[in-house]
Order: C-alpha cells, then structure tokens, then sequence
C-alpha cells in the first residue's frame, strides 16, 4: 500500500503538470454571433396557442407571429387595408358572388410540409362545422355551405350567398388561420379543442415555438421561410414573451432594460418614466379597452326580470348617478401633457372605426339628484332612514363581481360604491379569481358584473348582445327583438359603409335600454426600449410584425 | 388574597422584561390608535378626494393619499380596527373552542378523547390559509357577513393547539387532589372543570392566545390583501398593502405605512406573546 506522502507527491506532480502544459487545442474559434433577442413583458400565462381557441385577447397576440394568414391589414383612416399574405393576389367576381384566392408556392408548415389551398378547404371545413367550436367560425357567415374549393395547390375560390364588396368578404375570410391537413385530418372536430397540438402548434408562420415554461415564459424562434417579397426574413433570432402577472415587477424589469416591450403602462407612469429613462419611447393605441358594469336583465333562476334591474328605469338612473368624467379624470388624466388617455363610452363598437356614428346617442349627464328622483318615482324610497333606499321591505343593494387580477377594475368599483351610495343604492364588491368570475357570468349569477371588452375591428356584436344561444358573450341575458334583427342585418349588409349605418343604429337602441352602465373606452401606453427598432403598434395590437423588428446595441 | 398574589406576580414579572415591555408598547400604541380612529382620524376614511391624488406625505396628509385621494392616516387608524377586531374576535372563539373541547377530552377520555384529538389532527394537517381560503371561497358573502364569515373561519381553524394544551393539563389533574376533592364535596361536573381545574391551564393558553392573535392578524391581511378579506371600501391594511404594491415605484408611501404597522403589531404580539410562554 503506498504511503500516503507518496500519494501527495503523486496528486501535486499531476496537478502542477497539468498547470503548466500549453494549450494543445486549434486556433480558437471565433465566438459565434450573440443572438438577437427581444423581450416582452405580458401579465399572464397564455391559455392556447391557436388563434381558433384563443382565450383571451393575449392568446390572441401571442400566437398571433406563429401563423401567415391569408391576408395581413393595416388600420389606414379607421379602416383595415388588407395587404398580400398567404393569399398574393386575389380577383371577385363582377356579380361579387365568389373571390378567387392565389396562394403564395412557398410557404411551409413548421414541419416542412408545403402549405396547400387543401388545407384552407379543411380548416374552413371545420369552421363550418359547429362542432369545431372555433372562436374563428364567424369567418363563414358570408359564405354558402361548403362555398370553399381548391382550384389547383395554390388557388382558392370562395362562393358567397349573396353579393359581398371586396373589403368585407377579404375582412371575413382573411383572419382565417390555416390548419394543416396532414396533421389533423384524423382528429375528430369536437376533439380539436383538447388536442396538444393547441399548445404546440404546427403553423405556417415566421415564428415556431421553441419553448413554453407554463407561468413563467414561451419562446419563439425565427424561421425564415422563401425568397422575393413577402417572404419571411426576421432581423432577429428569439422573441420571449415574460411571464409577469405583478405589474410592479413588469415596471421594474421594464426600467432596468430587462424588458424591451411592455403594453398597459399607467398614465402616471409613463409621465415619470419618459422623465427618467429616455431610452424607452412610448405609444399610444386605441381606443380598443371598453370598461362596463352589465346589469343582469333576469333574476337568478332565469325565470323573469331581475328584481332591482330589470327595469330600464333603474338602469338610466343608475348610469346618471355615476360620475365617469371623474372616473376617467382620476384614472387616466395626465398632468403634465393635459390629456386624457379614456373617453366616453356608448356601446361596445370601438369609436376608432370610420363611418359608425353616435349621432343617435346622447349620453347620460352626471345627476344624482335626477336619478335618486326617477328612483323614488319607480317607488324606491329610504323608507327606515339607514340610508339605503327599500321597497316592499327589500333594500336596494347590488353585488359587482369583479376579477380580483384586474387592478384598475378594483378601482373603478370604489367609484362605483361611493357615487350609487350617493343616491341610496349599496353596492358590494365581490372579487373573484378570473375563472370564478367567469363561471359566475356564465351561469348568470349575479347582479352586476364590472368586466372589460378587448373590441374586435370586425363588428360582430351577435355574442355579446344577441339574444340566441349562441350569443356565448350575452351573460346579462339582453333581448330586444329589434336588435336581433339589426345584427342579422349588419352581418348581411352588403357593404362596410351600410354595416356602419346598421351598427351605429343598433348603438343607438341599445343605449336606450342601458343594459350596460357604458363607462369609458381606454388607450393604451405601450412602452418600448429603443434598442428594439422596427415595432408597430397600432390599434391592432400593441406589437406584430415581428419580422420588421432588429436590434441596435 | 395569597393565592392571588402567587398568581398575579409571575405575571408581572413577566411583562416586566425588556422585550415584553418593547411588544407591550407597540401593541399598545397600535390598539390605541385603532380604538381611538373616530377622534384621531384627520378625514372620512371613505371619503374620496379629500386631497389630491396620490399625493406624498405633507402636513395636510401626514402619510399621503392615495390614487382616489382618500388620506391614508385616517385609513390606517380605520384599518387598525378591523385587523384587531377580527384577531380579537377569532382568537376569543379559538380560546373557547380550544379550552371547551380540551377539557372535555382531558376529563372524558375515551371515544370523546379520541374523537376530539382526530379532530385536532385533522385540522392541524390542513394548510390554514389553503383552508380559509377555500371556504370563504365557497361561502362567496359579502358585505358585513362576509366580515363574520372570516372571524368564524379563522377563530375555528386556530383552537387546536390549545385544545392540546388544556386536555394535558386537565388530564394531569383530574387524578390530583383538586378534582378529587371537587368529586368529593359532590361538585357538578362542569364546575369542577370550567370553575377549577380550567383556570390553572389557563396560564400557557393565553400565552399562546397572545402569539396567534399576531398570526391572525396577518392572516386577516393577507385575506385582504388577496381580495377575499374584508369588502371594499372599508379600510383595512391588507386590501390597503394590495392597492399600494401597484404603485410601489411612484407612490411607496400607500403600502408603507399600513405594512409598517403590520410589522409592529406581529411583533410587539410575538414579543408579548413570547415573554408570556417563558417562566
């Protein structure tokens, strides 16, 4: 056995033998270029990566760069200007009964496989299927059963039930996302929707997914794709999408330049910011955030009105009583510039659209003497001096559910509490978790709901104020026969102009009814790091075209 | 009058210690201000817009405002009240409930014994906060009773290490001379139990009173500070810290001061609590 000095001399002559020899290897590579990457902040984990069974409007977004659509739009004037895609070119028909499609020859699925007009034959196959359950199904109203055809690979002809313009059948058809035959012709379309390939999808886009830590971050890697225009060529390699629900830490990451992009920056904030860091540019969009209180038109069993707000009586008189000019003022004035970054609310129809008019509408004044008057003249009366009005022994007082994560929601409620408290209505506010919050909604139970629209650009008010089954939106239970029949109207409308007439028309009547307590459109700030040149925001979104994007160090 | 004696000084040489004396003031300058909020609040505490908005401590508002301009001193002292009803009210229903099932498992033993201290188990295995949350997720109040639903939620998830304490000790004597000779002279059962043996196990219990009612109260904030404490627009710390955590960069001040006053309260309690437990 040998001693242990013996072993030390050992350990020591290897150790300094080792020190000492040279560098043996080749001329050292040189070091690879560092990846161009850029970071966005988002407060919440992404629900699914297809558009069809996007969630939220953040699904939405997210999963947006994953896919080439048939058309892409800017937003030129208050209106969206379809630009080549998927689709290069297209022709209508002179009796504007059918559009032929030209498809771009070399677009490829993430897999390889080329992109063929089959599989827009099959994903609108699906569309018109109503067990799909795609959020994208509106995209056929216009088109007759089965009125999708491939004429060869790359070419497409759509059929239409009646005589459509350009603008609205490309504004229909061409937010289509594309899903690939090959893969999913087997899946049963009432199984798409639980389908792992919703959060790995197989698309056609410039961005693929590389990797998805639930609650924390998704990447997306680019994928260039073709040659010539249109084709794809990111300026930069990676785009990660931050998992940040506290909006402290997306500020904070923000400001310390671990965040390029950052959408929703309070009104205060961006002022101090903008002081503190000029590197960081700052946009405004909108209007697309529409916040509303939706009073519950029947009572918890469905079964007739809803004792306190089933009347349209109560309601104006509750939309008197609320001060939204102060709301708005307090939430979203900026003091330095003087301006307000909300306006006025009327209806759920975004007011940045060209042509819809508010011309029928006069919105409610701030009159809690008036509104506490028609209450007492429907009967209400504080009748035991505990400063709540009563009625037939019941008081009046409503419960607001709202969604706990949606701080400035919150915010709203205690204007809400303290302005109805003024004319004797108590409210209470229940905060929920998101999900609770929707289960509630869906089952109508409730009185009131503080709750939020993201506005579609295409107007399709059908979900939220038709009064079918399939108006899945429709959690108030409003019907009004008269605005059934203005939807189907505006939806068959012939031109985008006539569409705008119908809808500021449906605005009109539905404010008459003030199903809603209608408060205020926000804008929003989206904040960038100038070292990411290239993003567009725009009333769209607050960052696509990701493929423009570079980065200067 | 002896006996009194015996009893009271341990007491006093108790609270005498330095760091129950530091948790002594801290508690008492904390409920002071609570009790006293009707007189010492410079505002409505829901009043909104009694100064500008989010404006910094000055003279006017001495811990600033928030973003609806409610003054934050007057919240505070508002805010005091509701953590330390609530402590208060959950821990009084913890002592009771702990002492009234410990000493019938002490005295009873057997199936009462065995049925209570599985009970005890059970509820001790459950993550408290996971607990509360869920059922005051289910019950869904609001106003007033869902203030009433948090004092019995958290008051019965909190007895059940005193339920521990006091069945050893009324275990320990229901074979000494004090219940034998309360048995003896032929004394009703509960008042052998709730009459003499109950306020010699008492010591410890309201030592470990003392500490949970810290505990509590941060629970309580924490409720509020998830949304599922106390309804808006009453004042609390928790639903206060929450609101603030938004503007933690250009506003400090709005959380500042009601965590500050969480911090002293748990630890004054601690201290207190702590200096109490010792011999």
């Amino acid at each position: 056995m040998p001693r242990p000095t013996t072993l030390f001399t050992l350990l020591f002559t290897l150790l300094f033998t080792a020190a000492c020899t040279t560098d043996v290897t080749p001329d050292p590579q040189p070091d690879p270029p560092a990846e161009r990457v850029a970071f966005v902040g988002i407060s919440a984990d992404v629900g699914s990566l297809n558009q069809h069974y996007a969630r939220s409007a953040l699904d939405a977004m997210v999963s947006e760069p994953l896919s080439l659509f048939l058309v892409n739009n800017d937003f030129v004037d208050g209106r969206l200007v379809q630009q080549p895609a998927l689709a290069k070119s297209w022709t209508l028909a002179p009796d504007g009964r059918s559009l032929e499609l030209t498809l771009r020859d070399d677009n490829t699925w993430h897999d390889g496989a080329p992109v063929r007009a089959q599989d827009l034959v099959f994903t609108f196959g699906l569309l018109f299927d109503e067990q799909t359950g795609s959020r994208l199904a509106r995209a056929t109203a216009l088109l007759e059963p089965g009125g999708v055809e491939a004429n060869d690979d790359h070419s497409l002809r759509f059929s239409f039930v009646h005589p459509v313009e350009l603008e609205e059948a490309l504004g229909q058809l061409g937010g289509v996302v594309p899903l690939p035959q090959h893969l999913l012709a087997d899946v049963p379309a009432d199984e798409l929707r639980a389908q792992p390939f919703n959060r790995a999808p197989v698309l056609n886009g410039c961005w693929t997914l590389e990797a998805w830590v639930p609650g924390t971050q998704l990447d997306l890697v680019a994928r260039p794709w073709g040659v010539g225009a249109g084709a794809c060529a990111p300026q930069i390699d990676r785009v990660v999408f931050r998992v940040l629900p506290e909006y402290a830490t997306r500020l904070l990451e923000l400001r310390e330049g671990r965040l390029d992009i950052l959408a929703d920056v309070r009104v205060q904030d961006a002022a101090e910011l903008g002081r503190e860091h000029p590197e960081i540019a700052f946009h405004r969009r909108g209007p697309r955030s529409l916040v509303y209180v939706g009073w519950n038109q029947r009572d918890v069993d469905g079964a007739g009105p809803h004792p306190l707000l089933g009347q349209p009586g109560v309601r104006r008189a509750l939309a008197q009583a609320v001060d939204v000019d102060a709301i708005m003022a307090d939430l979203f004035h900026d003091p330095v510039s003087g301006e307000t970054y909300a306006r006025r609310a009327v209806g759920t129809i975004t007011p940045a659209l060209a042509g819809l008019s508010t011309a029928g509408i006069a919105p409610l004044d701030y009159d809690p003497a008036a509104a506490r008057a028609a209450l007492e003249a429907l009967g209400w009366a504080d009748s035991d001096g505990d400063g709540v009005l009563d009625r037939d022994g019941e008081p009046f007082r409503i419960d607001v559910l709202t969604i706990a994560s949606a701080a400035s929601r919150a915010q709203v409620g205690v204007y809400l509490q303290a302005d109805l408290a003024k004319i004797g209505v108590a409210v209470d506010i229940t905060s929920l978790e998101r999900t609770a919050w929707m289960a509630r909604a869906d089952a109508g139970d409730f009185d009131a709901l503080l709750g939020g629209w993201s506005a579609s650009l295409y107007v399709d008010p059908s979900s939220t104020w038709h009064s079918g089954p399939d108006a899945r939106w429709n959690w108030i239970g409003y019907a009004n026969p008269a605005v059934d029949t203005l939807i189907e109207q505006g939806l068959a409308a012939e031109s985008p102009e006539r569409a705008m007439e119908i809808w500021s028309q449906l605005q009109a009547e539905i404010y008459q009814d003030q199903p809603y307590l209608f408060l205020y459109w926000a804008d929003e700030i989206v904040a960038v790091n100038q070292r990411l040149q290239g993003v567009k925001v725009d009333i769209q979104a607050p960052w696509h075209g990701l493929e423009g994007w570079s980065v200067v160090e | 009058m002896r006996g009194e004696t015996s009893v009271a000084r341990p007491w006093v040489r108790r609270i005498a210690r330095p760091q129950a004396l530091i948790g002594l003031v801290l508690v008492l300058v904390l409920a002071l201000g609570a009790l006293l909020a009707p007189l010492l609040s410079p505002y409505d505490p829901l009043a909104l817009h009694v100064g500008p908005s989010l404006a910094s401590p000055s003279l006017a508002h001495w811990l600033g405002t928030d973003l609806h301009g409610r003054d934050l001193l007057s919240r505070l002292l508002w805010g005091g009240r509701v953590s330390l009803s609530v402590g208060l009210l959950s821990v009084t229903l913890s002592v009771v409930l702990g002492c009234t099932l410990g000493v019938v498992a002490g005295w009873y033993r057997g199936v009462s014994e065995r049925l209570i201290m599985g009970a005890t188990d059970l509820f001790l295995a459950m993550p408290r906060l996971l607990l509360v949350l869920a059922v005051l997720g289910l019950l869904r109040l609001s106003g007033a009773a869902s203030l009433l639903a948090m004092v019995l939620v958290l008051g019965g998830t909190g007895w059940m290490t005193m339920a521990r304490m006091v069945r050893a000790s009324v275990r320990t004597m229901a074979d000494g001379p004090l219940a034998r000779a309360g048995v003896g002279l032929g004394l009703p059962t509960w008042r052998i139990l709730f009459v003499h043996l109950l306020p010699q196990a008492l010591s410890p219990v309201l030592a470990h009173a003392t500490l949970n009612l810290g505990r509590v109260v941060l629970v309580e904030a924490s409720l509020s500070f998830l949304g599922l404490g106390v309804p808006p627009p009453t004042a609390s710390w928790g639903a206060t810290i929450a609101l603030g955590r938004e503007w933690l960069h250009s506003a400090w001040w709005i959380s500042t001061s009601p965590g500050l006053a969480l911090v002293g309260l748990v630890v004054g309690l601690e201290l207190l609590g702590g200096a109490l437990r010792e011999r």
